[in-house]
Formats: C-alpha cells, structure tokens, sequence
C-alpha cells in the first residue's frame, strides 16, 4: 500500500492529471456545435461521424431525405454492391447520420453516354412532429448546373442546411424547389452553411468514377451502408389530423351591473 | 332587473359607472375619438363586419353574444386547435428552434403604448392588443405563442477545378551543405519583468449586489437588546435612514446592513399593509430599499388567445390564424386594438382578414418585409363579450 504522506509525487502526478481531466471537459463543454472548423477538404464521412459523437438521438435514426432531379436524369442508390433500378421520380429514403451512401445519375443532359456519382452524406437530422416525417424529408437535388460541372472535370459541393427563420430570405419558395447561392471556390460552403442556419447533408459530385471493366466495387460504394426505401407520402397521409378539443366550462361568471335607483 | 334582460339599461348603468368612479377623469370609453398613430403611407384600410365577409373555413364566424357565453352548448367551439413546441418525452431538450415558425406573445423588448396611440416595442412575430379601460388606463395584453412546424431547406455550392501539377519532385540542393547559423550569437533579454501594480480602483459594489447568505447564527446576532432605546442605533447612522437620502460613502455600510435585511426577509421578515391588505414588494428583497404596493382590482381584463389552424406546413401551404379576444374583467372596455407583426416566412393573403365585431384592418409593411396586421374594434366589449378574427398567410 503507498501512503500519499510518503509519496508527495505521487499526490503530484494525480493533481496534474485530474487538473487535465477538467480542463478537457470544460474545453468540451465549451466547444461550439458546429460543424465550420472542418474544411471542405475533410474525408467522406468525417463530419457526420463527429456529430455522432456529440450526443443526441442522432445514433440510428434514419433521417428522411428525397433524391430528386431535373429532367429526364435518372436516380439509382448503391445497395448491397449493385444499383437500385434507375428512376426519373423522386426517391425518398431514410439514411443514417455519419453514413456515405453511393449514389448513380445517368442519361445525363448533353452527356447521355456518361454517368455520375456523387455521395450523400447527412450530418444532422430533423425533428419534425411524429407522423410527418416522411412528409419533411432533407431535400436533396441534382440539378443540371452541377451535373454539367461534374462531368466536365469540375468538383461540386453543396451543403443542404436548415434556413434559421430569423435570417431567412423573404423571397417565396414553390413545393419541389430549393433555394441555394454559390460561395465560391475559395469559401469553404460548410462555414458558409453553419452562418446562415444549420448544416444538415453534404452532396458532392465529380472526382472517382468506378473502373470500367470490373465495375463498381465494394469500396466505391461505401460498404454499401444500410438505408431504407420510404413510400412517398400521399396527400391523404400528409394531412396533419387535428385532435378534438373538449370546449371547457368557464369558471367566471360575468359580474352583473349594479341595480340603479 | 332581470340581468340579460334589458340590455338598454345595462348600457345606461356603465355609462354611468365612470361619472360616479372617477369624476375628475374624463372616460376614455367613447369610441374613436382619439386618432390612432399615423401608418405608412402604404397600408391598406378594409372596414371589416359591415358586410358578412366570407368564411375561411367553411362556416360562418361564429359571433359570440353575451347570452351563449356560459350555457351549455351555445358557444361554438373554435374551428382550430392550438398546438404548442414539439417536446418527445423521454429526450431532453431544447431543441432546434429553427424548424418552427413562431407567431404571437410578446418577446424580447415589451409592447409600449403612447398617450397618443402610438406603439412601441412591437417586434417581428409579435402579437398584442391593446385596450382602454374605464378609469383611463391603457393595457396591453400579449397572446400565446403559435407553433407551426415548417422546416425550409437551402443549400450553398462550391465549385472547385483541379489544375495540373507541373511540379517535378526530386532531390533539390542536397550537395548543399547545411551549417548552423550564428551560433555564437549571445541573445539578450527581449523582456523587462516590471513589477504590477495597481492601475485604478476597483469599482465598489452597490448594495443591490450583495447576495451572500447568512446562517442562523448571524440572524442572532441581528437582534436587539431587550433594552433597546428609541434612538438611531449604529447601524442605523445612515443617511438614508436619517433623511432618506442616498449617499456613496455610505454603500459599503449600507451593503452589510443588506445583508441582514436578506436574513431577515427569509421567514421572519417585515410583513407590510396597505389600508388593511396584504401588499407585495415590488423591487425585490435583495437590497436595501424596496417599494411595497397593493394589488390593483381587476376591473378591466382583455384575454387573448391565438391559434394556428395546421402544426406542420410546407412552403407553398396556406395557415390560417385565428385570434379570441375576451373580456374576463368586470368592466366595459374599450378602443380594443389587435397587433399582429408577421414573420418573414408568413405571407398575409390580402383579402383574407375577418372579424366578428365591426372593426377597421389596416396593414403596415415591417422590418421583416412582410406585414403588420392591425384590427381596430370599433364597439366597446361588454364583461363576457368577446370575438374573433381570422386571416390567412402563405407559408414562403
């Protein structure tokens, strides 16, 4: 047994280390959550599995989200080493945070011989109201523009994020569209994102394309991470169904005018 | 006199209520014979009531009159539900506020009315009315606040071109013999350690500031002699004791005897009355001085209640709002005026505003660049009446 009046060291060493263990927790505690201190340089992958860590019900929820383009481009999702069937419709699925998932677009305009594969990777989720999760999934689009910049040799990043509704433009906004600006090539679009609301999926486009004679393999596709196929909500579904209010008694009774002589 | 009876004489006995309550104060009550605030040039003027606007939702508004208000099954119930912040049990919180839209309540600075109508304070996403009561004063009440999940998802791009790479990697400058650089050099000391010292005073602490806790072996030692006689004590050698005054040399004394009017306040505390009723501190106990009132009669009440009619919308839907006034006082009130500042997200559908009294809608552009909405009521609200008013906004 080592008696601490003998061991001043001792006593030392284990003030220095329950000093560290303090100061590691206030730094922790004191760490903003966002996500800007990464670059836009940052692995697949790395900015949702650093969210994970910080806590929440964020640990195997599947966040819905709903691939959608313009045109006639066609939508597959990497599963289980091979491809969803290629659709034009909007495909709505549920993935998990800190989860890459593969995706394909083909019939690509200008460049109907050729095929993309961006990635999707979401990095935080939404609470919406139980039963109407399906009904407010993460949008996520591939339109033209950033297509035409994949193939021509081009990165493209774009962060999907939460407008906060203290900064949101006051300009409309029609079912189906999203309204998105360019930051440049030199902003890092995460920081960007994290200023004007809250950073929820990272799309990027460009870059590896799988080798042509043995096809897409297990690693370009990520394991192939789990996701769930979500039936697109009907109109019937979308309605939100207001409970029935019981109109309760009032409890005052109106004073009544004095009597007048 | 049968109350609901004859609602002539109801009128004749309030109009006769300020002359005999406060005769040397002239009754605010007579509808519209102030002019409110100046608008903007802008805003828009609907006469609302006159003519049975058409229904939103299907049914005609439902005009609450004095004689439904409490029996069975004559009040209609509210088209709507009122829906509050999303709260999952069993997961902690806060959680994200940036999927909601907020409307109503009262937040950050508080709404403010001039003697001349004109209002202050009334932010974005507020919602208040304001109202004259029969002894002239003007109050403002706040609604609650309406929730309405309606996430709107945006993106930033960022376009990023590779450029070749021309640059040859091999060995550079490797016959280059590498030595130490000034090596002898004896540097000197860059830093003067000066010793501190104070560059000012520390600002003296008021009174108000003082929260240290005592136990109860200080309380004892707040009590006095039995022999106590009827002159200052020591303590009590204060300038604002003696004259009511408040001197700064005196704050540091002050501030102990602070602190043994804390220990004091806690169960054995001073118990003030006010013409034989309970009167209430008004400034808190925490400090030396505090002002005691009494409770005001509740004798003009408006409350105000603001529903949503959707929980979940997506850009693009419409929400309909619907605002409940009533007067749970016992008196008549009067020139009852409704506010309502959008937010940015919410689009007022023009056209869609009603009410069930009579009243004047106007609409002013805000900060947000989206609307104010303001109902003047033109009728005075009997104790019991209310009413209602409804408009619509597109969710942007």
């Amino acid at each position: 047994m080592i008696s601490l009046h003998r061991s001043p060291s001792i006593v030392l060493l284990i003030i220095v280390v329950a000093a560290g263990i303090e100061a590691t927790s206030a730094s922790a505690q004191q760490a903003p959550a966002a996500h800007y201190r990464w670059p836009s340089q940052t692995p697949l992958g790395q900015v949702g599995s650093e969210r994970l860590t910080q806590g929440g019900p964020v640990v195997g929820y599947f966040q819905p989200v709903v691939f959608s383009s313009s045109q006639e481009i066609t939508i597959s999702v990497a599963r289980d080493g091979d491809w969803t069937d290629a659709t034009t419709q909007p495909v709505y699925a549920g993935l998990l945070l800190g989860q890459t998932y593969r995706l394909k677009l083909s019939h690509l305009p200008l460049h109907p011989d050729r095929e993309c594969y961006p990635t999707v990777e979401v990095i935080d989720r939404t609470y919406p109201p139980p039963g109407v999760e399906r009904r407010f999934p993460i949008p996520i689009v591939f339109n033209d523009d950033d297509v035409r910049l994949a193939v021509d040799g081009k990165f493209v990043t774009r962060v999907v994020y939460i407008e906060d509704p203290q900064q949101a433009i006051p300009g409309g906004q029609q079912p189906g569209e999203q309204l998105w600006h360019d930051a440049g090539s030199h902003a890092n679009p995460l920081e960007v994102a994290d200023r004007l609301g809250r950073p929820v999926a990272i799309v990027r486009l460009g870059g590896r394309v799988p080798d042509e004679k043995q096809g897409p393999d297990y690693a370009f596709q990520f394991g192939c991470p789990k996701w769930l196929l979500l039936i697109p909500p009907t109109s019937a579904s979308a309605v939100v169904t207001a409970p029935k209010v019981i109109p309760t008694p009032r409890t005052r009774r109106p004073t009544p005018p004095a009597e007048t002589n | 006199m049968s109350y609901f009876a004859n609602r002539r004489a109801l009128l004749v006995v309030i109009a006769m209520i300020p002359a005999c309550a406060a005769p040397q104060t002239p009754p605010k009550l007579a509808m519209n014979t102030k002019q409110p605030a100046p608008l903007a040039e802008s805003r828009q003027v609907q006469v609302l009531g006159e003519k049975p606007a058409k229904p939103i939702v299907g049914q005609p508004l439902p005009i609450l009159q004095r004689e439904g208000y409490e029996g069975p099954g004559c009040a209609p119930p509210l088209p709507f539900v009122a829906y509050g912040p999303f709260n999952p049990p069993g997961i902690k919180g806060p959680w994200p506020s940036d999927e909601y839209l907020h409307d109503g309540g009262d937040a950050e600075e508080p709404v403010a009315v001039s003697p001349e109508w004109r209002v202050q304070g009334l932010n974005v996403e507020d919602t208040v009315a304001h109202y004259d009561t029969l002894d002239g004063r003007t109050k403002v009440e706040p609604t609650n606040c309406t929730y309405v999940y309606a996430p709107r998802f945006s993106s930033v791009r960022s376009v990023v071109t590779l450029v070749s790479n021309d640059f040859v990697d091999g060995p550079n400058n490797m016959s280059k013999p590498v030595r130490p650089g000034r090596f002898d050099e004896r540097e000197v000391a860059r830093t003067n350690i000066e010793q501190l010292q104070p560059i000012g005073a520390a600002k003296s602490l008021r009174p108000g500031l003082y929260h240290r806790d005592q136990s109860d072996k200080v309380m004892s030692l707040a009590l006095l002699p039995s022999n106590a006689q009827y002159t200052l004590l020591r303590f009590e050698d204060l300038s604002v004791i003696r004259t009511g005054a408040m001197l700064g040399a005196e704050k540091a004394r002050l501030a102990e005897a602070a602190d043994a009017a804390i220990v004091w306040t806690k169960d054995t505390g001073v118990r003030v009355f006010i013409s034989k009723e309970r009167a209430v501190v008004q400034t808190g106990d925490q400090r030396a001085q505090a002002i005691y009132t009494v409770k005001e009669p509740e004798n003009g009440r408006l409350r105000i209640c603001k529903i949503a009619s959707t929980a979940a919308a997506q850009p693009g839907d419409f929400v309909e709002f619907t605002l409940r006034y009533d007067n749970v006082g016992d008196q008549v009130l009067g020139n009852i005026v409704i506010l309502d500042s959008l937010t940015t997200r919410l689009e007022f559908v023009p056209g869609s505003a009603q009410s069930s009294r009579k009243a004047h809608f106007m609409t002013n552009p805000n900060v947000a660049e989206s609307l104010e909405l303001r109902w003047e009521i033109d009728e005075a609200l009997l104790p019991g009446d209310g009413g209602i008013v409804r408009f619509r906004c597109k969710v942007r």
